[in-house]
């Protein structure tokens, strides 16, 4: 009796689930490669969140005379980036307005690094007011300054925006303020 | 095992590696080419252990986007050039005028070699309707550019097209049409 060779029959279901297999792989492959938008996790060793999650940064907003468009934006998991348009104004005056709400609900302190610019060579000088400290972040002579500011934990502080120039502004410029948190 | 099956598994391999290598290849040209920064993670939940992401919705749309691009132009080029190439073969086997526009152009040598099959045509034909399909959903999505889309859907319905002209110039060989007899 002639022996049958079964084993292409036995191979064949094999070869079947192996050509799925080519669709279905590298479909799956290209979805998984496909990117997503998603915040920048840091974690310690411990696994315990940073201190820079426990930062509650927030644009008080509001309406202004002359500081008018705020914005504040997250750039990354520790910085901000506070952004406003200051408009023609007259000379030998100061302006002031509450642009941020700053709260530590950590138990330990926090440096807040601020820097500031604007977008032309005027020779206003502005200023940051933090409880009693006033932090120059640009002087007459259009010179940048980069300050620091120690936050207590568990605490909250407001932080206005402190204008002043001896010549008249007839146009508006951009006012631009880094803040990141140490 | 049946040799057909063995054809197709030989014919899948080459389409399904280029369909990963193009969406890979896009991601690392993207992120060369706009000096962008990738994170990569590890989840727990859901069939992919590893997601590629951004911090930003720009970021990822550009990337998916480019990605989407080369992936279905890797697999496109090889399609439309097995159709062309075999509607001209057979073109050339039922029109003398075809023979001599193509001995002009000295493309003779290349047209007359029959290496190309319906068979492999059907399953570049499949790869690139997949491929297209994942595009068209993602762009439905929003996450790449309608016009990746709607170029993908182009590629695949003129894939199609292809594919069923050379079944039927396959079909025209083994039943001839009366009318080309008589």
């Amino acid at each position: 009796m002639k022996k049958q060779n079964l084993l292409p029959q036995i191979v064949e279901p094999f070869a079947i689930v192996v050509l799925l297999a080519f669709f279905i792989v590298p479909t799956l492959t290209v979805i998984n490669l496909s990117p997503i938008t998603k915040e920048v996790k840091k974690e310690n060793v411990l696994g315990v969140n940073t201190f820079s999650s426990n930062i509650d940064v927030r644009d008080l907003g509001g309406f202004h005379e002359i500081i008018k468009g705020e914005s504040l934006s997250k750039t990354n998991e520790s910085e901000y980036l506070y952004k406003t348009t200051i408009h023609r104004r007259d000379n030998l005056k100061t302006y002031s307005k509450p642009i941020l709400q700053i709260q530590n609900n950590g138990f330990s302190p926090v440096v807040l690094s601020f820097y500031g610019y604007t977008d032309s060579r005027t020779d206003t000088k502005v200023t940051l007011k933090i409880g009693r400290n006033s932090y120059l972040l640009r002087d007459e002579n259009g010179q940048l300054y980069h300050q620091d500011f120690f936050l207590e934990p568990t605490s909250n502080t407001t932080v206005y925006l402190y204008l002043e120039n001896s010549n008249r502004i007839l146009f508006s410029e951009n006012f631009e303020m880094e803040l990141s948190i140490k | 095992m049946s040799k057909l099956l063995k054809r197709i598994l030989k014919i899948s391999v080459w389409p399904a590696v280029l369909m990963i290598a193009g969406k890979l290849l896009g991601i690392i040209i993207a992120n060369i080419a706009y000096k962008l920064d990738f994170f990569i993670d590890n989840q727990i939940q859901g069939i992919f252990s590893i997601q590629l992401y951004y911090t930003d919705t720009a970021t990822t749309l550009l990337v998916n986007s480019v990605s989407n691009l080369f992936m279905i132009i890797i697999l496109a080029v090889p399609t439309i050039y097995f159709i062309i190439k075999t509607s001209i073969y057979q073109s050339t086997l039922q029109n003398p005028r075809t023979i001599v526009k193509i001995t002009k152009l000295n493309v003779l040598s290349w047209i007359t070699k029959n290496d190309t099959s319906f068979l492999l045509i059907f399953v570049w034909c499949s790869f690139l309707l997949v491929a297209s399909l994942i595009i068209i959903a993602q762009s439905i999505q929003g996450i790449s550019y309608s016009w990746i889309g709607g170029l993908s859907a182009v590629l695949a319905i003129f894939s199609i097209w292809g594919t069923i002209k050379t079944y039927e110039l396959e079909i025209d060989k083994i039943y001839p049409k009366e009318k080309e007899l008589y």
